[in-house]
């Protein structure tokens, strides 16, 4: 059972997948970007999948499920190779650089469904790549940036924007910073007025030699 | 003395602000005990389902298009042979096959047509029927982005309910069954 | 070595950190010299436990013992040595017990170094860290106990995932931990003035030190998991506004200001209730932080327990803790005037406004961060908060903090002359518009580019123009005190990562190419030649190596490796190559087999980038510089300058907070 990422490390790479898990597949907190390789790939030395029975605890329900998953990833690991590989560099035939840019810059603001840490553009799931081809293509068609995103939001919501739109819902969100930078204001300019003195009144002072 | 004296309410509200915030984070983990925060809503829940014409399984010569399953409702369950969380959700589908009382229809999404007859035939076939999008180009439309899910989609092909991840007795008889019952019950 | 002796350790260091938060603030309340003589014993002996079991626990991974359940799951018989003992803080349980013995390390330094300090004070803020340590202890004990065993005892563990097997995942944890717990000395030292009453703000100057400290480790901590992020993740980005990046970055922001306010504390007598609740605040966000990441709360957090036993403890501890410091804060906290006066136009004024800027940006971070969850709480719809809300309105934020920055310093305590700041505006703007026009005649076109250029200009030139002027002023010798230069290493680095964020941003050219053996691609000035793929071999991977030479004009600049490798576990991970250069680097990722022999290939050409951590590391410098001044060395035996403010009837309640 793979611990999922180490603490505080500004890592997107979702894990804490069971093993063997494909890619797609709907597990809490699972974001698989890798494939695993059919067993004869495999370098020698590193010990066959044991199964292993364990301390049950109260996370018991999802261990043994693990075994079960240990068991089919020979199986599952063989189909998933046939399929697409799951590290997508995507080279896309953009007709000059101001195309790409808009293309890097569209999708960077978009969010991976499958590895929900992600932007459409960094992400290596199959379904970032396919969307990315989508998205291509619809660009080739001449659609602007708003269509594409209202396109995609109306299948996938809101979500799948990392700008949060303006609205009723998210009015705490954009006008709390400003309210928030408000207050402190007041607060410094009511503290600011009740110390400083006018500026003649203040002895030199050099303080602490700096 | 002095100090005591004057307490300015204004030193109070570090402290006012951070509870709020304590009571705002136990309610997130009561949520979060319930929700699964990776599962996002569906935009489509109550607007038509997007028109489709994919291939069956059994017959890739023969198509199936929405058009031919207006009529009656239908569960439409996406599943791939990859897909271990389906395999958990499929011992749940056999059983409810027949108890759900309308046709429950496989989406085989993004799956190597002879690897979903190979998976269907090793732990059994629940549906009444399987179409396979291979590309998955047709399941964006649906705004599907992993597997399994499940939609109910009434007679007039208009989305009623999703399910994220695998089906399971409780959603069922909690869920599920409810909205099922709502549509017979609504002459759709 | 038996396992569970290291439980036990842990058990007996419960035990003498309930000791710790309890004997030595009694003592202190009543005057007891040997109740508060027993702090340093119990401190002592609290770390030697701690250690014991960390200890043990990195002996069991040593020793490859799968029986324990937290080694087989972190560990594998063919990971490389190094990976083993690092794999130790690989996990939830595992990084608590570092954490633990981080705290326990700040707390014995604090025995060793804090001597001099008055007997009282000193026994308060090792009985504060005490309680800090008893309530870990306990959610470590109780919650995430890393000895658990395993049985039947399997031949081999599952492997460490390959994305930690890396020198930056071996080192971040450890620095950015030294930085979190760290602020929990500056919260110690606030908590022990509110508790013995204190009026005079002495105790600021003694907390300083170790608040630069454990800021500059903390910057070290971001920077290197920033740095990670970049080679390993193989999309050449370097802050993605992730929450579990934002919960690292938010006491950073909280560190920096507090700094700032403590020298005006120190020096002025001023802002005495802001500093103290600022220490409250960043200890606050350090356990807020840690909270985060194990709660399961948050959906990009790839974090640890989901098991809500933990995240509710947490929780709770965080309530306990920071809500019972602001209540303390609430009923004791000196008046808010006080201090020497200044003028609108003066030091302070500036560092108040930057004070304002860093904590409203902290604040902002945080409304970002937790947003998503305010959304489904309360069912209205899932939304993602992203880099384009966080990076715009951070920009907004630190633009009023960049352009005060030069004055800071040229400035004098108490009434700056104005003479001087018109003098130092127009140097610093000729400075800056001649940077930008230079930059301009080189090819930088782009109004975001010239942004960075001049934003950078204007805050070195500030720091330049200090420190001329310093050298003219000062006699010989006296010139550059510690302070002042910790000071002007960390300005310059701001300096320094203005340029290299923005320009990166701008300037960066990121090419995906699908490229046959001969191929070639230019991207920027540089043309990218592929030769082909080969297969190679690692201690516990197999790799698909490419060859890409990199030339510029026909005169060949390096080669590069970029490999795909495939683990013993069967993951798949991707090394790209990185030609690392002051002024650029060059960047190559190995896609996939297309077929014909040909592969997909991602290709950057990446100017400045490195100036991000280098800036980083000169702020970090900065910091651990000021520590060096002989303004902190304390003299021989401080006698408590304190005068009680009040008599001591309050101990009910403060028993009952649990702070005494």
């Amino acid at each position: 059972m793979k611990r999922l990422l180490a603490m505080l490390c500004p890592s997107p790479l979702g894990r804490g997948c069971p093993e063997g898990a494909g890619e797609g597949t709907h597990v809490a907190g699972c974001c698989v970007d890798f494939v695993p390789s059919p067993p004869t790939a495999l370098p020698k030395g590193g010990g066959s999948k044991t199964e292993f029975s364990l301390v049950a605890t109260g996370e018991g329900k999802s261990r043994l499920r693990h075994i079960r998953h240990v068991i089919a990833v020979v199986a599952i690991a063989f189909a998933l190779a046939l399929s697409a590989s799951a590290f997508a560099i995507d080279p896309l035939p953009f007709r000059n650089n101001a195309q790409r840019d808009r293309f890097q810059h569209l999708t960077s603001e978009l969010r991976c469904m499958v590895c929900q840490d992600e932007s459409l553009l960094s992400s290596n799931a199959d379904f970032a790549k396919q969307l990315r081809r989508q998205i291509f293509d619809m660009m080739q068609q001449g659609k602007s940036d708003k269509e594409i995103k209202d396109w995609l939001v109306a299948r996938y919501s809101t979500f799948i924007l990392y700008d949060p739109p303006l609205a009723p819902s998210t009015i705490a969100l954009w006008f709390g910073t400003p309210v928030i930078l408000l207050a402190g204001g007041v607060v410094v300019v009511v503290l600011l007025r009740r110390r400083a003195r006018p500026a003649d009144s203040i002895a030199e002072d050099s303080g602490d030699d700096w | 003395m002095n100090e005591a004296a004057r307490k300015p309410f204004g030193r109070f509200v570090p402290l006012i602000v951070f509870a709020a915030l304590v009571a705002f984070f136990v309610v997130g983990l009561v949520w979060n005990q319930t929700h699964d925060a990776r599962f996002v809503p569906s935009p489509l829940i109550d607007k038509p389902a997007p028109t489709f014409r994919l291939p069956r399984l059994e017959q890739p010569t023969q198509f199936v298009t929405k058009a031919d399953l207006l009529g009656k409702p239908y569960l439409l369950n996406v599943f791939a042979s990859w897909c271990f969380a389906c395999g958990d959700e499929h011992p749940t589908l056999m059983a409810y096959r027949d108890k759900f009382g309308i046709p429950l229809i496989g989406y085989d999404y993004k799956d190597a047509p002879q690897d979903a007859r190979a998976w269907l035939q090793r732990h059994g076939d629940p549906y009444h029927e399987v179409i396979t999008d291979q590309s998955g180009d047709t399941a964006i439309n649906f705004g599907v982005y992993g597997a399994p899910e499940t939609y109910l989609i009434d007679a007039k092909g208009v989305i009623r309910y999703k399910h994220i991840g695998p089906l399971t007795p409780e959603v069922i008889a909690k869920d599920l069954e409810p909205k099922i019952r709502a549509l017979d019950g609504a002459g759709t | 070595m038996n396992p569970e002796l290291g439980q036990v350790a842990l058990i007996l260091a419960l035990l003498l950190s309930g000791l710790q938060c309890v004997l030595p603030i009694i003592g202190a309340w009543h005057g007891s010299r040997p109740l508060m003589a027993t702090a340093r014993s119990l401190a002592i002996g609290q770390f030697v436990f701690v250690a014991l079991a960390f200890g043990i626990l990195m002996w069991s991974f040593w020793i490859n013992d799968f029986s324990v359940a937290y080694v087989a799951q972190n560990s594998n018989l063919s990971l490389p040595w190094f990976y083993k003992l690092s794999a130790v803080w690989g996990a939830h349980e595992g990084s608590l017990l570092l954490w633990m013995l981080i705290l326990n390390l700040w707390t014995v330094a604090l025995v060793v170094l804090g001597g001099k300090l008055p007997e009282a004070f000193f026994s308060r803020v090792i009985g504060v860290l005490g309680f800090v340590a008893f309530g870990f202890l306990l959610y470590m004990i109780t919650t995430s106990n890393p000895f658990l065993r395993l049985f039947p005892v399997p031949p081999n563990g599952a492997d460490l995932n390959p994305v930690l097997q890396d020198p930056g995942l071996v080192f971040h944890p450890p620095t950015l931990y030294m930085g979190y717990v760290g602020f929990s000395v500056a919260f110690a030292f606030a908590i022990a003035s509110l508790l013995g009453g204190e009026l005079k703000s002495t105790w600021v100057r003694w907390a300083r030190p170790w608040t630069n400290i454990a800021w500059g480790f903390l910057t070290l901590g971001i920077v290197a998991g920033s740095a990670w992020a970049y080679y390993e993740l193989g999309w050449g980005g370097w802050w993605f506004w992730d929450p579990v990046e934002n919960a690292s970055f938010m006491p950073w922001l909280i560190g920096a200001a507090l700094i700032h306010a403590q020298a005006i504390t120190d020096k002025r007598d001023g802002l005495r209730a802001w500093t103290l609740l600022l220490s409250i605040f960043g200890f606050a966000f350090s356990l807020l932080g840690t909270f985060l990441v194990r709660s399961g709360l948050l959906t990009s957090v790839h974090a640890f327990a989901f098991a809500p036993a933990r995240g509710l403890f947490i929780l709770v501890y965080l309530a306990v803790v920071v809500g019972g410091s602001l209540l303390l804060y609430a009923l004791r906290a000196p008046k808010v005037t006080g201090g020497k006066s200044f003028a609108l136009a003066s030091r302070e004024t500036l560092m108040v406004i930057g004070n304002l800027m860093l904590t409203v940006a902290c604040a902002m971070v945080l409304l970002g961060t937790l947003y998503p969850l305010v959304g489904e709480a309360l069912n209205i719809g899932r939304i993602s908060v992203g880099p384009p809300y966080f990076g715009p309105l951070f920009l907004l934020l630190m633009t009023p903090l960049v352009l005060a920055l030069p004055f800071g310093p040229l400035s004098r305590w108490g009434k700056a002359d104005l003479k001087v700041w018109r003098n130092a505006l127009i140097r610093i703007v000729a400075l800056a518009v001649v940077a930008g026009i230079i930059a301009f005649i080189v090819g930088a076109h782009g109004w975001y580019q010239l942004l960075g250029v001049t934003a950078a200009t204007w805050v070195m030139a500030g720091v330049a123009l200090f420190a001329i002027k310093r050298w003219r002023e000062a006699p010989r010798g006296k010139r550059y005190p510690f302070e002042m230069l910790g000071m002007m290493l960390a300005h310059f680095g701001i300096g320094v990562f203005i340029a290299g964020a923005i320009l990166t941003r701008s300037m960066s050219v990121e090419q995906d190419v699908s490229m046959r053996p001969g191929a070639s691609v230019d991207v920027g000035a540089y043309d990218f030649h592929f030769n082909g793929v080969t297969e190679t071999q690692g201690p516990n991977y197999r790799a698909q190596q490419g060859t890409v030479v990199i030339t510029r004009n026909g005169k060949q600049i390096v080669t590069l490796h970029p490999q795909k490798r495939t683990y013993s576990g069967g993951q798949v991970q991707t090394e790209a190559a990185i030609e690392a250069g002051v002024f650029r680097d060059l960047y190559v990722s190995l896609g996939d087999a297309i077929g014909d022999g040909a592969w997909s290939l991602r290709v950057y050409d990446k100017p400045f980038v490195r100036w991000i951590w280098g800036g980083g590391v000169f702020m970090m410098l900065g910091g651990f510089v000021v520590v060096l001044d002989k303004r902190f060395r304390l003299k021989r035996a401080v006698e408590p300058e304190t005068v009680r403010v009040k008599p001591v009837p309050e101990s009910p309640r403060k028993l009952a907070e649990g702070e005494a």
